[in-house]
Order: C-alpha cells, then sequence, then structure tokens
C-alpha cells in the first residue's frame, strides 16, 4: 500500500451547514412558540457551559481523546439541566423533558468544529448557538400560527401564571393547518425559511 | 509489506487515557450530587401533580382522607387489559367510601399507552376521566385536549348500565360513543380502557374499600 489512507478528524465544514444540521434533532419541539424558546434556551445553556467547561481541559487534550472528555462533558451538563428542569421547572419538564437529551448531538455538532483557544472557543459556540436558538424561535412562531392559529399559547406551562395572557388566538384552531404542527411540518418549514433566507440574499446581490 | 506497527503505547495515550478517566470521575461525583439535591423536589412535584388531578375529579371537600397514601393496586390483566400494576386512590369521608380513581393503562392507544384516571363513586357511576400522558398525534388523536374538549366530560355520570355494556364502544363499532375526525383507535383504546376499569370496580367492589392500603388486588 501506498497511499496510507488519511483519516481526517472533523472535516471543517462552513459554520452555517453545521449550524442547519445541528438544529435538526431539536426541531421537532419548535411546534409552539414556548417550546422553541425554552428548547433554544436550554441548548444555549448547555452549548456555553460546555464550552466554557471544556475550556480547562488541558491543550495537549486533543483529537479523538479531546472529543470524548468534550462528548462527556455535553451529556453530563445535559443531564444536570434535565434534572434541575425537572426539580424547579415541572411545567416546562413536562413539555420538553423528553427531548432534552437531544440536545447533545446538538451541541456536540456545535462545539466540536472549534478547537481554538478558550475566548474564541466561547464567542464561536455562543454566536452559532444564537443562530440555532433565532431559527427555532422563527419555526416556533410560524408553526404555531400556521398548525394553531395562535400566539404564546400554554406560556403559563412554561413561564409561571403571570404568562397566561400572553396566549393570542389569531383565528380558530379547527381553522389550523395540521401540518405545521407535526414533526414533517418542521423539516418543511425550515426548507421554507432557508429558501427565503437565499431568496434575501439573492435580492442584495442585485 | 508495511512496517510492523508500533505496539509500545506511548506516554502520551497513558495520561490521556488518565485524564479521560479523570473527566468522567468527576461528571459523575457532580451528578450524583445533584441528583442527590433535586430527588426529593421531584418526587414532590410529581406528587402535587397527580393530587392536583385527582382533585379535578374528586374535589377535596368531597373527602378527609389522605388520597396519595390510600392507595391499593390492581394487578388484573383479564380485566383491566394491562400487566402493568394499576393504582387505585381512595377516597373516603368520616371513614366512608366515597369513590376509587384508577391510574389505569389504555395499552392500544394509536401510538402506544394512554394513561388514564377514572373516577367511579361508590355506586358505579364515572365522576371523570382525564388523559394524564399520551403519545397520540398532535392535532388528530389529542382532540379530546382542544377540538373535542367535550369529549371526556361526557364519561361523567355514565356506568355500566348507561349506556348497556355491549354499547360501550364507539359508534363506528356500534357503540354509544363518538369517534373523533380523523382518528378513531385513540377515542376506542379510552372508551374501551373506561368500560374495563367499570368491570373492575364491579367485579371487585367488596374488596377495594376493604382492602390494607399498599396491597395488591388481583
Amino acid at each position: 500500500m501506498q497511499n496510507e489512507p488519511q483519516i481526517s478528524t472533523a472535516p471543517e465544514a462552513p459554520r452555517d451547514v453545521l449550524a442547519l444540521i445541528a438544529l435538526c434533532p431539536l426541531l421537532a419541539v419548535s411546534d409552539t412558540i414556548p417550546n422553541a424558546f425554552a428548547a433554544g434556551i436550554a441548548m444555549l445553556v448547555v452549548a456555553i457551559g460546555s464550552t466554557a467547561i471544556a475550556g480547562i481541559l488541558p491543550r495537549w487534550l486533543d483529537g479523538e481523546l479531546g472529543f470524548a472528555a468534550l462528548a462527556l462533558i455535553v451529556t453530563t451538563v445535559v443531564t444536570a439541566i434535565s434534572l434541575a428542569t425537572h426539580a424547579w421547572l415541572p411545567g416546562t419538564y413536562d413539555s420538553l423533558g423528553i427531548f432534552l437529551p437531544l440536545i447533545v448531538t446538538n451541541v456536540l455538532l456545535i462545539v466540536q468544529a472549534t478547537r481554538a483557544t478558550p475566548t474564541r472557543a466561547l464567542t464561536t459556540a455562543a454566536t452559532t448557538a444564537a443562530f440555532v436558538f433565532g431559527t427555532m424561535l422563527t419555526l416556533g412562531i410560524g408553526r404555531e400560527i400556521v398548525g394553531r392559529g395562535s400566539v404564546l399559547r400554554d406560556s403559563q406551562r412554561m413561564f409561571g401564571d403571570w404568562a397566561a395572557g400572553l396566549h393570542q388566538q389569531l383565528f380558530r384552531e379547527d381553522m389550523g393547518f395540521l401540518l405545521g404542527v407535526l414533526p414533517p411540518g418542521a423539516f418543511i418549514a425550515l426548507g421554507l425559511l432557508f429558501a427565503f433566507v437565499k431568496w434575501l440574499r439573492r435580492i442584495k446581490q442585485r | 509489506m508495511a512496517a510492523k506497527p508500533e505496539r509500545t503505547i506511548s506516554r502520551e495515550r497513558i495520561v490521556g487515557a488518565a485524564a479521560i478517566v479523570l473527566v468522567a470521575i468527576a461528571a459523575a461525583i457532580a451528578l450524583s450530587m445533584l441528583d442527590r439535591a433535586t430527588q426529593a423536589r421531584i418526587e414532590r412535584n410529581a406528587q402535587q401533580w397527580i393530587l392536583e388531578r385527582l382533585n379535578q375529579l374528586v374535589p377535596a371537600q368531597e373527602r378527609d382522607n389522605d388520597i396519595l397514601a390510600d392507595t391499593v393496586y390492581a394487578r388484573s390483566p383479564e380485566l383491566l387489559g394491562t400487566s402493568r400494576p394499576v393504582t387505585i386512590y381512595r377516597a373516603r369521608k368520616a371513614g366512608q367510601p366515597v369513590a376509587v380513581i384508577l391510574h389505569t393503562i389504555a395499552p392500544d392507544g394509536y401510538r402506544g399507552p394512554i394513561e388514564l384516571l377514572v373516577a367511579i363513586d361508590v355506586e358505579g357511576r364515572l365522576l371523570g376521566v382525564e388523559v394524564l400522558r399520551h403519545q397520540e398525534t398532535p392535532g388528530l388523536g389529542d382532540q379530546f385536549r382542544n377540538r373535542n374538549s367535550d369529549w371526556l366530560p361526557k364519561f361523567r355520570g355514565r356506568s355500566l348500565d348507561d349506556p348497556p355494556q355491549q354499547r360501550w364502544a364507539v359508534r363506528n363499532d356500534g357503540g354509544d360513543f363518538d369517534a373523533f375526525t380523523g382518528a378513531t383507535i385513540t377515542p376506542r383504546a379510552i372508551v374501551k380502557a373506561v368500560r374495563r376499569a367499570l368491570e373492575f370496580h364491579r367485579a371487585k367492589r367488596e374488596v377495594l374499600f376493604a382492602a390494607e392500603p399498599g396491597s395488591i388486588i388481583r
């Protein structure tokens, strides 16, 4: 054998592509604004928290070992957040509980690509996570309006009793387009969103 | 032929492996501490959660016992249709039986079991039915939550004589209960589970209140 196959660790994919893939596991919970908001916040906390903790790892711990350590850290942070939510925010846990573990894959994809100084890693993770958060929220708004004809439904379960008045019904729920609420609707909505962004970019270029 | 691969394990590898083990130990310690700190609270939340729902079915002023502690378990697959033990909460007032609430399971939901609370008074009449947990398709199978929110309340006051036992089914199956538009399996599963709870009540009504708390009724 002359050419040893190169083992490529983590190809440097463009960040928006990674962020796009990182979105997928969480997409299902973007069916209402409160759900999308809570999932996005949880993801932000995990991304920033695990990157910060990973920053204290010694620099020589990189490559496969570094990834293993990072995976351990991310899963630990996610489990911790899941326990804390279960104990102190039971309403949020009711709607998000089973989806919280999915954040692991989500965040690993975001954090993995950054092998820089701790501060740079932190800013990169934070901006990517913020991008994912923004996309989740946009999808949440779109899907809740299309699927249920409402805005901020059930927000008191998420944010406490003061939020009960935030719920606005725009049109009768029966008129809602079911696809908006069902999981496949999330992917269709995401596709539409990206088509829209691309269209905006093209217009700008002209 | 390529050279024999290096067999000696380098120092860096050992140090690296040790580092991973250390990270794992630190993670385990942190998580077990957090688990201990949250456990009691999580348990209290769960009790509070179920108590709120029990109170919706049998209001607190209609009973005076500690309903969360006054429980028995039913293990009766042939009557209840589930092999899982069913928790039965007993409501009493001044020592007199008021109602039982069965935390039962409709095993044949569209996308998995549906957890129900079925409240039955001493006469065998339904006080109410609540869905605790389900995985039914949003918008279709979960219409009892929104579009058909008057569906579950219709069980109130029903018993095995009203409608007659053979009409305890959804309309498509020749019964008295409406199905949902686009979803028959979910209502069918719920009606069946409620009927089974009533049948269990009829068969075991003698022992339901006499059994020691914590005992299993078969």
